[in-house]
């Protein structure tokens, strides 16, 4: 008896546990700017097909080479964003995946000639 | 067996995966700073240098907050103004705070600070943040900014080592190299309590983990909230002033105190600072001329004020505000003429030196212009100007007109502006800059005692709790006072350090 009652409530759990993570996440979601000719499936930025939230920024940076990679990409411009007063920001502060981005830079810097590719 | 145990593993291993957000770490400190900005790594060197384990929680991806552009901070009776044969005494500088605030402001609190300045510029010379020279607040005012000397690093190795941001530099650095812990990016979000007594802190970390953080005493440290808009609407008559300085300051620190019981005070007071546009540098040229204290008039395009009176900002700040916060500041071609090719009249502090010829005004000018955002105009008559303007010709023609008379004979009987400040409109082209009232930050906030301890509304210390920089109120009255330079960011130093020794005090680690 003990056993089977285990068994029930474990599996119980599992379909629980299996219903709350997979209700968000199954709808349609464009991939926005540069990445979408990227050829990319959810798992490969959110580590699961079914996603409920934002991709890890460890993700990003596994692809981009790190931080300090990035940084030296975008140097030569007038002020790298990458390597502000703002510190290291976690890249989904300003790039977004499935909407448009936004530049952090600009709250204050409206002078800033910046377009997120 | 096995299969039970595997059944219960599973169990809480479905658990563990399906309720990420029950995942709470803890940790313990003796003091919990909360904002690593000035007034917070301030508070965490005195805390390790008094022999106590810190943690300092900090929002934003790296530290500093707005001590990454302030320049100097205030002292008053230091070796290097006595050295320099500066006259400004502990006492004047106190009597000059508190007279200024019309005594609204916390006396116990100013003389506090005003007493301690001198030792924190000793403090801070023995811990490698040096003195450039000591200057002014507002143009021509008392000898009190301390301006700190670039380091060793700069600019080959770290173009940012200097000003307040050296000072930010080696205070990470003391609290990395002293067994201090700095959690960036992790949010402080409430304060524990245990009895009336604040006994930690929890905060939320990237992953969005809750951090519980157990400490003795707590120090509150994050920059007021001139980024929330909700609060300057609640406590600022004037919410849309812009901001300048860093983001993030959204009065986290505040309203943790607060809902533990503590009271606030000065929240409707800011750090007014030159009217100007949103989004320009410090230094641009354009600006820079557009605030130089010629002719400044109303939307309906009349003068409303001495414009010198720029060199005390928060006068400025408060007489454009006003007129309801709008102001467009016109010169004629022999003013641009003389400003770029003689050099400016009025210097703005640090950022562009009296006598700076405006080389780049044209390019910032013209720029601006062509983003048809509303902020300049140029036009070859009066006429066209006040149209462009959306002023009546008439109005602004007559204003222009006795300007030009006041020019001429030197006397302004408008405002009684000093003569030299006194030039006239009639050269084409014509340029007018928008003005709008900006500040560097909020001045108001937990109401504190000369010790920093936060007050709850009877005026008792509530244990455990300080509160520091401009997360507490009490250092002015109803307006910023500029008028002993380096106020705010001494205040922060001075009030983070005094946080720091009470804490220990309070919690038996010193005596």
């Amino acid at each position: 008896m003990g056993r089977k009652l285990i068994l029930g409530l474990a599996l119980g759990l599992a379909v629980l546990a299996g219903g709350v993570l997979g209700s968000a996440g199954a709808a349609e979601v464009q991939i926005k700017g540069k990445h979408a000719k990227e050829a990319l499936a959810c798992a490969d930025c959110h580590k699961t097909d079914k996603p409920v939230a934002a991709a890890a920024v460890e993700v990003c940076l596994d692809c981009h080479g790190g931080y300090d990679k990035v940084a030296e990409l975008t140097k030569a411009m007038h002020a790298n964003p990458h390597d502000s007063h703002l510190g290291k920001m976690q890249c989904l502060k300003c790039h977004r995946v499935h909407r448009s981005s936004e530049i952090a830079c600009l709250e204050c810097h409206s002078d800033f000639d910046f377009k997120d590719k | 067996m096995r299969k039970i145990r595997g059944m219960v593993l599973t169990l809480v291993a479905l658990f563990a995966f399906a309720a990420p957000a029950l995942a709470e770490k803890e940790m313990s400190a003796d003091v919990v700073v909360v904002g690593a900005g000035t007034s917070g790594l301030a508070a965490a060197v005195q805390a390790l240098q008094g022999g106590a384990k810190v943690i300092v929680l900090e929002k934003q991806a790296a530290v500093g907050g707005t001590g990454n552009f302030c320049e100097g901070l205030f002292a008053a009776e230091s070796k290097l103004q006595k050295r320099i044969g500066i006259d400004v005494s502990k006492d004047f500088a106190f009597k000059l705070i508190m007279n200024y605030s019309h005594w609204k402001a916390n006396g116990a609190l100013a003389k506090a600070f005003v007493d301690k300045s001198a030792e924190t510029i000793d403090w801070l010379d023995n811990l490698g943040v040096k003195i450039e020279y000591v200057g002014v607040g507002g143009f021509g005012g008392p000898l009190t900014w301390h301006v700190i000397a670039p380091g060793p690093d700069y600019p080959a190795k770290n173009p940012r080592d200097f000003h307040c941001q050296r000072m930010i530099n080696v205070f990470n650095q003391y609290v990395k190299d002293h067994g201090g812990t700095i959690l960036l990016e992790t949010p402080g979000t409430g304060l524990i309590t245990e009895k009336g007594k604040v006994v930690g802190v929890t905060a939320k970390d990237k992953s969005g983990a809750t951090l519980r953080i157990n400490a003795k005493a707590v120090v509150i440290a994050t920059g007021g909230f001139a980024n929330n808009k909700e609060m300057m609407k609640k406590y600022v008559a004037y919410p849309d002033v812009i901001p300048v300085g860093n983001i993030g300051k959204d009065g986290d620190g505040i309203r943790m105190a607060e809902a533990v019981g503590a009271d606030l005070e000065g929240m409707s007071t800011v750090e007014a600072y030159r009217p100007g546009l949103p989004g320009f540098h410090p230094a641009d040229q354009m600006i820079a001329l557009a605030v130089q204290p010629y002719f400044w008039v109303t939307p309906r395009g009349e003068r409303y004020t001495d414009e010198s009176s720029i060199e005390f900002w928060p006068y400025a700040g408060n007489a454009i505000t006003r007129v309801g916060g709008t102001a467009y500041s016109i010169y004629d071609d022999a003013t641009r003429k003389l400003a770029v090719e003689k050099g400016i009249e009025m210097p703005l502090g640090e950022w562009v030196l009296q006598g700076t010829k405006l080389t780049k005004w044209e390019e910032s000018f013209n720029k601006e212009l062509a983003r048809k955002r509303g902020n300049v105009f140029k036009a070859d008559s009066i006429e066209d100007l006040a149209k462009q303007l959306g002023m009546d010709p008439k109005i602004l023609k007559a204003s222009v007109e006795r300007m030009n008379q006041s020019a001429q004979i030197r006397e302004d009987s408008q405002f009684n502006k000093k003569s030299k400040f006194l030039r006239p409109i009639a050269t084409g082209p014509f340029y007018a800059t928008k003005l709008l009232p900006r500040h560097l930050g909020t001045l108001g906030g937990v109401k504190i005692s000369g010790k920093t301890e936060a007050l709850n509304a009877h005026g008792e210390p509530i244990p455990g709790l300080y509160a520091v920089g401009t997360d507490s109120g009490g250092m002015y009255g109803d307006s910023y006072d500029l008028l002993l330079g380096g106020g705010t960011a001494g205040y922060a130093v001075n009030s983070g350090r005094i946080a720091a020794e009470n804490a220990l005090k309070y919690s038996g680690i010193a005596k």
